[in-house]
């Protein structure tokens, strides 16, 4: 289950398995420490039984308690003070990085994942990769698009040193020519899904053979056809024929006469990705192929062999899509085994970029809640909003549809949208199992009530989300934030290659909405300057643990001043915890010097100075390290609700009710 | 229940480089060691129950051959066969340098980490000496004599000493690879000029003197040939129709469905009477010779066959690609239509060849053809196997120096050079080095000494004999010395020429024990020298193989001595 919850958050983050269980132990440790002494206190069972219950009680409580904390507690500390020593990787206001910032938080990511030996080199290739892909305007757009087809984008070569790792221009397909024939310049492409050769008879048809002449003839017939289509081909200078499938002789011996090369056999995805960024789909059926027009054929730049290693690929150069300009990694190792590393370092180094692109949003609620990912049609009449959050949660439960609608608001602040996405979810409560409507009069101008949601099913995936609550409501009110902010937390999910689709509606409520204190989710547009995030995007900070210093000072800060024992608990016992990270970064020789100098140094810095000076150079995203403490927060609460375990020797089967529960 | 067996759990194994890996380390390494150089000793692979047995002393046989047991093993032994897969040269160069830094690096008691940055840190340090110009071991490749080329042909042949070749022989056999890669290099170089194929051909049975090179491609004889078909083509051009479909006459994979036959076709006739066709065609068109990937026709090769038409077929795959580049011919896919006319190709002549008891079909093309065959002759299976790895090697270390046209002086005199050079360039003004690498003096001053020490060895292990290695202390190439000298003369007597054969001994020379402490030198010999000695003594290595090899043997020595934990699936 541990090991569940470590993949999910490292394929939402890119990084950070060994933290994750760095903290974990460190937090059950402390817990451990605290529940025997509560109960060595206080004793009023002897036996055994009954004071293991008693201890599994307090367990519970103390639980109960980190929850509440992370809202309460985590948020505001994050917001109000370590907000002021972050610094922003972007300039200007276009959300721009330039090549510097970028080399010290690749640095600083790769050193954690391949050691100091490469970690220089795989960084600058990292950021040059980036700004060569982003066509050296360093935007977070392309992102998306890296993550998610970075499989195909990448080529893993084995028998050289690793420096040897290059960008090649275009995208390599990991195949190499069957028929090649030298072309200079621009080129057509057609892409076909089927054998272009015409079988005698189809699948499932049966053909009857009544004279040797209709046989002779119906060869004869498939002959000329494939004769036909490949003339057809050249005649609108078609140089380039891909297929997913093997063609037959016929059809290679033809392109061979009509100087097309061919690739066969190429990858499912590898294919559509081609069609993606050459901006055509594959055709379907060959009977079409005499009818194709231009719109149907691609436009490719160039297109030759490449020696990579002891094989052959074939490369072909792509026009700019948009931001994104094609190209290819070639990741060189001496083994298999190495080559595989450096390839999900590189991977896992451009998810933790689109996670420190996103900004993290204030979440206010207890209990998850399950959302579905959504993609509205970009041409909708009224554009909301988007901001991104993300949090995970262990439980993997199904997904259920949501909806969210938007509601009527008093002074609502009319928007001034910039951005163009869109998205709206309806937020269910799991627990209670029902759907919440809202008060369906839209009384804003700027919404409107038919947002077009196309709801996009997505396999079970990481969950996130959050809800407000009604006492949550009255304490923000208390405390008078100025922008009272509740917002309903619609997360894309997230699959490792898939890529996140990123949505989230942000709702704004004013001071009379006291009133609605069920729960209630509503959503309205916003604008930009009236959004509260948590964590603003691009918000980086130092390595070597001064986000874990930081958070430490500022949490016994606040042990001292809180009136509630419980909360003085559990935050001396997450400040004693965050401390385990930089104890084993600094961990030389088994000792704890190095460690008690740099705690001692920042615990002064901070106290007469209010800041760390003196720090490192390289970076480290500040919404990974909350998505982390997040992330263990809940996988502690998970592991600890578990009462027994119940082993058993068969598979357990797949449908729903067939489950072993062993939750208490 | 009972085929279910509870999973095992996985083996781990903390610290792996323990003492008793060491010593699997070092067997390894004296098996290959073994191996190495002219003057090694063969290797005899085989299974108790059965199977192949080989005799080799090449790295890629080995390797693969022999099953290795520690994890860290068979990581060292894939970095270098994927090494060979590109290069096919200095295998063992690289196993053997990987294994050695390790051991060196184990009697070192410091910090793996600090050791790993020196070592990357002399490692480029190497690699930008040997890239540099005015390094010198390197030797440019003259591409207007053929001098070098024949020096390198002859190194690696000479490498192998499982061919059972004497002298002679391998100068001979060297100078056949040479002629056999000159004929693949194309003589005008147009837009699409690439190199041609050596197809080499193994025959069984006659000495080695027998090896010749054919331009052209020889073919299995088609059996019941009659002799007077060839003497009637012999006189003029012959055109040549090449088919890669099967003119068998079956229709296996023509259809996805099913084919319903009533009671009065036959589709084995059908299609027979379609190939009777195109026979009718080709001779009318006066094609003299038809060459089949697959099986022909029975009737349909009778028919040609009395229709003066020579037949090959079952020519396989790869043979197709040298013989479309040799004529020029278009294979032919599909027989149901008649045969574009520029499908044919050419062919000047055709003739029987016989080699010891085989007798094979030569197909000789025109003049500027780039395919041809090497016929290699050795006198058991055994030699002539180790006899066809080496030829291979050769012809790809030669191709490897069109790329790059250098070379690196052979016989452990680069290895000797560079080792000097390291140690005197280490020395002094390395502060900024230091600073840099965040170590002490000593440390590096260790490290360095350990990774000279490593190079040397390996210069060392060419000799086998017994004898002893020297290392000359103006130049730093190796030389060596005899193991029947008598014990109280001076090394100047002993010494003949150094291993790579570039210098004679001279006056002014002082040599020193290799592996000894010896007086730093700074090695910059005068490249004046190396006009005046005939190069065709010299031994030289491929310079992308040796360079490569250099680099994966301390990338992966770097890699084994980081690892800290093992984790073993024993499932």
């Amino acid at each position: 289950m541990i090991v569940d919850c470590v993949s999910a958050h490292c394929s939402v983050t890119g990084d950070g398995a060994k933290s994750f269980i760095l903290l974990l132990s460190a937090l059950l440790r402390g817990l451990q420490a605290l529940v025997d002494k509560g109960t060595a206190g206080q004793s009023t069972c002897h036996s055994f039984l009954g004071r293991a219950k008693q201890r599994s009680q307090e367990m519970k409580h103390v639980t109960d308690c980190l929850l509440t904390f992370q809202t309460q507690v985590l948020d505001q500390i994050i917001r109000q003070h370590l907000n002021q020593h972050v610094t922003y990787l972007f300039t200007g206001d276009k959300m721009t990085v330039t090549n510097d910032k970028m080399r010290s938080i690749m640095e600083a990511y790769f050193c954690g994942k391949i050691g100091n030996v490469h970690c220089k080199f795989l960084s600058e290739m990292a950021c040059e990769y980036f700004f060569k892909c982003t066509c050296d305007q360093g935007r977070g757009r392309t992102l998306n698009l890296i993550c998610r087809h970075f499989l195909d984008l990448h080529t893993a070569v084995k028998g050289f040193p690793i420096g040897s790792s290059r960008i090649l221009e275009g995208l390599v397909l990991h195949r190499d020519f069957t028929v090649y024939c030298q072309t200079d310049g621009q080129l057509k492409v057609l892409v076909v899904t089927e054998p272009i050769q015409p079988p005698l008879s189809d699948a499932g048809t049966t053909l009857l053979l009544r004279s040797n002449f209709q046989l002779q003839s119906s060869n004869i017939w498939i002959a000329k056809r494939v004769e036909e289509i490949m003339n057809f081909l050249q005649q609108n200078q078609v140089k380039l024929l891909l297929s997913s499938v093997k063609q037959s002789d016929a059809v290679l011996y033809h392109a061979k006469l009509c100087g097309i090369s061919v690739v066969q056999c190429i990858e499912a995805d590898e294919l559509s990705l081609f069609c993606y960024l050459a901006g055509i789909a594959p055709l379907s059926s060959p009977w079409d192929i005499l009818h194709t027009r231009d719109t149907d054929l691609a436009n490719a730049v160039f297109c030759k062999p490449v020696l990579l290693g002891a094989h052959r690929c074939a490369q072909i150069g792509l026009m700019n899509r948009g931001d994104f300009s094609p190209h290819c990694v070639i990741l060189c190792g001496p083994i298999p085994g190495l080559t595989e590393q450096c390839v999900s370092a590189f991977h896992g180094g451009f998810k933790m970029l689109q996670h420190v692109f996103q900004p993290v949003d204030l979440c206010q609620g207890q209990e998850p809640c399950n959302t579905n990912p959504n993609n509205a049609n970009a041409n909708e009449a009224h554009q909301v909003l988007t901001h991104c959050s993300l949090e995970t949660v262990v439980q993997e439960d199904s997904i259920i549809d949501t909806l969210n609608k938007t509601s009527d608001r008093h002074d609502i602040r009319c928007p001034t949208t910039e951005e163009m996405c869109a998205s709206s979810n309806l937020v269910s409560d799991k627990e209670q199992g029902e759907v919440i409507t809202e008060d369906p009069g839209a009384n804003q101008s700027s919404l409107a009530a038919d947002v077009n949601l196309d709801i996009r099913n997505t396999q079970a995936g990481i969950l996130a989300g959050c809800k407000t609550t009604g006492d949550n409501l009255d304490e923000q009110l208390k405390q008078g934030n100025m922008n009272c902010v509740n917002k309903a937390r619609e997360m894309g999910s997230m699959l490792g290659q898939h890529g996140c689709a990123f949505s989230s509606c942000a709702i704004q409520k004013d001071s009379t909405a006291a009133e609605n204190t069920q729960r209630d989710i509503r959503g309205s547009a916003l604008t930009q300057e009236h959004v509260d995030v948590l964590i603003e995007a691009g918000s980086v900070l130092p390595v070597g643990g001064s986000f874990e210093f930081l958070l430490h000072h500022y949490l016994r800060l606040y042990a001292q001043h809180s009136l509630q024992p419980e909360v003085k608990t559990t935050c001396s016992l997450v400040a004693d915890a965050v401390l385990n990270i930089p104890r084993n970064i600094y961990n030389t020789k088994s000792t704890n010097r190095h460690f008690l100098q740099v705690y001692t140094k920042v615990r002064n810095d901070i106290q007469s100075k209010g800041c760390i000076i003196d720090g490192p150079r390289l970076l480290e995203s500040m919404s990974c390290k909350y998505q982390l403490l997040v992330s263990v927060l809940q996988c502690v609460r998970s592991l600890v609700t578990i009462d027994s375990l119940i082993g058993i020797d068969r598979k357990t089967q797949n449908t729903t009710e067939g489950e072993t529960e062993d939750v208490e | 229940m009972s085929r279910l067996a509870p999973k095992k759990p996985s083996l781990c194994s903390d610290g792996p480089l323990t003492d008793e890996v060491c010593q699997t380390l070092s067997v390894f390494r004296e098996i290959l060691k073994s191996c190495y150089g002219p003057c090694g000793r063969l290797k005899l692979i085989h299974n108790n129950r059965g199977g192949r047995v080989q005799t080799t002393s090449s790295s890629a046989v080995l390797l693969n051959g022999v099953p290795l047991s520690h994890p860290v093993l068979k990581l060292l032994a894939a970095s270098v066969m994927n090494h060979v897969s590109r290069f096919s040269d200095c295998g063992l160069f690289a196993a053997i340098l990987g294994c050695t830094l390790i051991e060196n690096t184990q009697r070192l008691n410091m910090a793996s980490s600090s050791v790993i940055k020196i070592y990357r840190q002399l490692l480029n340090l190497s690699i930008a000496y040997l890239n540099s110009e005015d390094c010198s071991c390197r030797v440019k490749v003259d591409f207007k004599s053929s001098q070098t080329l024949l020096a390198l042909a002859r190194t690696v042949i000479a490498s192998k000493p499982a061919c059972m070749l004497t002298f002679k022989e391998g100068e001979y056999i060297s100078s056949m690879v040479l002629k056999a890669f000159l004929r693949t290099v194309p003589c005008t170089v147009g837009p699409n000029a690439c190199l041609g194929k050596v197809v080499i051909v193994p025959i069984e049975g006659n000495i080695a003197q027998d090896t010749a090179v054919l331009s052209g491609l020889l073919v299995e004889m088609p059996e019941a040939l009659p002799l007077s078909n060839i003497k009637r083509l012999s006189s003029s051009c012959i055109n040549v129709a090449v088919f890669n479909v099967s003119m068998s006459g079956d229709l296996s994979d023509a259809a996805d469905g099913t084919v319903e036959i009533s009671c009065t076709v036959s589709p084995e006739a059908a299609i027979l009477e379609q190939l009777l066709r195109v026979g009718k065609q080709m001779v009318s068109e006066r094609v003299g010779l038809l060459v089949c990937q697959k099986v022909v026709h029975p009737v349909l090769k009778q028919y040609l066959q009395e229709q003066h038409v020579i037949v090959v077929d079952r020519l396989g795959s790869a043979l197709m690609e040298p013989l479309v580049q040799m004529t020029g011919a278009q294979s032919v896919a599909s027989y149901q239509s008649a045969i574009p006319s520029n499908c044919y190709g050419l062919l000047k002549d055709l003739c029987v060849v016989s080699f010891g008891s085989k007798e094979l079909l030569h197909l000789i093309p025109g003049e500027d053809s780039t395919v041809c065959s090497l016929v290699l002759c050795n006198r058991n299976e055994t030699t002539l196997s180790e006899l066809k790895i080496a030829c291979q090697t050769a012809e790809d270390v030669l191709r490897l120096s069109l790329t790059k046209p250098f070379a690196l002086l052979g016989g452990g005199c680069t290895e000797t050079h560079l080792a000097s050079y390291i140690r005197s360039k280490c020395t002094n003004r390395i502060e900024d080095v230091l600073s840099d690498l965040a170590c002490s003096y000593t440390e590096y001053q260790l490290a360095v000494d350990s990774f000279c020490r490593s190079l040397e060895s390996l210069a060392r292990s060419l000799e086998h004999d017994g004898g002893e290695s020297l290392v000359d202390l103006s130049h730093g190439h190796r030389w060596f010395v005899q193991a029947s000298s008598p014990l109280d003369s001076y090394w100047k007597d002993l010494v003949n020429s150094c291993g790579c054969g570039l210098f004679e001994k001279h006056q002014s020379l002082d040599w020193a024990i290799l592996g000894d402490k010896y007086p730093s030198l700074t090695p910059g010999a005068d490249c004046s020298q190396f006009e005046e000695t005939t190069p065709d003594l010299f031994v030289l290595d491929s310079f992308p193989a040796k360079i490569n090899a250099l680099q994966i043997a301390v990338e992966t020595a770097n890699l084994i001595l980081d690892l800290k934990y093992i984790i073993q699936d024993v499932n």
